[in-house]
């Protein structure tokens, strides 16, 4: 599955959107996207708990 | 005279939000390493400074000049008189913001080592998707 990431933004601020990522090793992204916007809303998807499988965790 | 009014941003990249403010409509915008003085609309000049200054010429024929200083924080604060405020209004500033957030979210991605591979606008929100391979 692709690893996707949408960026939702209005009135300033953005939103990010996750998909295809497990486990917490992608968090980074988040914490990325955090730095760099005005305003990142987070909300973990039941993917991010989901235990990471050989090969597929993110790269750090 | 019109007295200047400050907004509270997110704006922290000068050079970044120098280039919304020009494809916002500002044919000019000043950068100061050191924050000048802004100039009202007699010629006045204002106890108001700012690093970053669009000249009142740029900004309407009886316009104050339009500044944004920087705090403390970082983040700039937009200096506007009540008079501009009518035309750079809230929606205006949105609008900048949104373009600064877009910009942003960009050079992230870039940084991330992301694919950039659409824009979609849906009402007033901006879609934007990246692929990680």
């Amino acid at each position: 599955m692709a690893k996707t990431i949408t960026v939702t933004i209005e009135n300033g601020k953005s939103t990010v959107n996750l998909e295809g990522f497990h486990g917490k090793g992608c968090a980074e992204i988040l914490a990325e996207f955090a730095k760099g916007n005005t305003e990142v809303k987070r909300e973990k998807k039941p993917e991010f708990y989901q235990v990471e499988r050989k090969g597929e965790a993110c790269k750090r | 005279m019109s007295a200047y009014a400050e907004y509270v941003t997110e704006f922290d990249n000068a050079e970044m939000l120098i280039q919304c403010l020009k494809e916002s409509g500002f044919a000019e915008v000043e950068y100061h390493e050191t924050a000048q003085h802004l100039i009202g609309y007699h010629g006045d000049t204002r106890q108001d400074t700012a690093e970053i200054i669009v000249r009142r010429k740029f900004v309407g024929s009886a316009s104050n000049d339009i500044g944004y200083k920087r705090g403390e924080d970082g983040k700039f604060r937009a200096i506007i008189s009540e008079y501009d405020s009518h035309t750079y209004d809230r929606d205006w500033q949105t609008r900048l913001a949104d373009n600064y957030c877009e910009k942003k979210t960009i050079k992230t991605a870039q940084r991330l080592g992301l694919r950039f591979t659409g824009k979609k606008k849906v009402g007033t929100k901006t879609e934007l998707k990246f692929v990680k391979n």
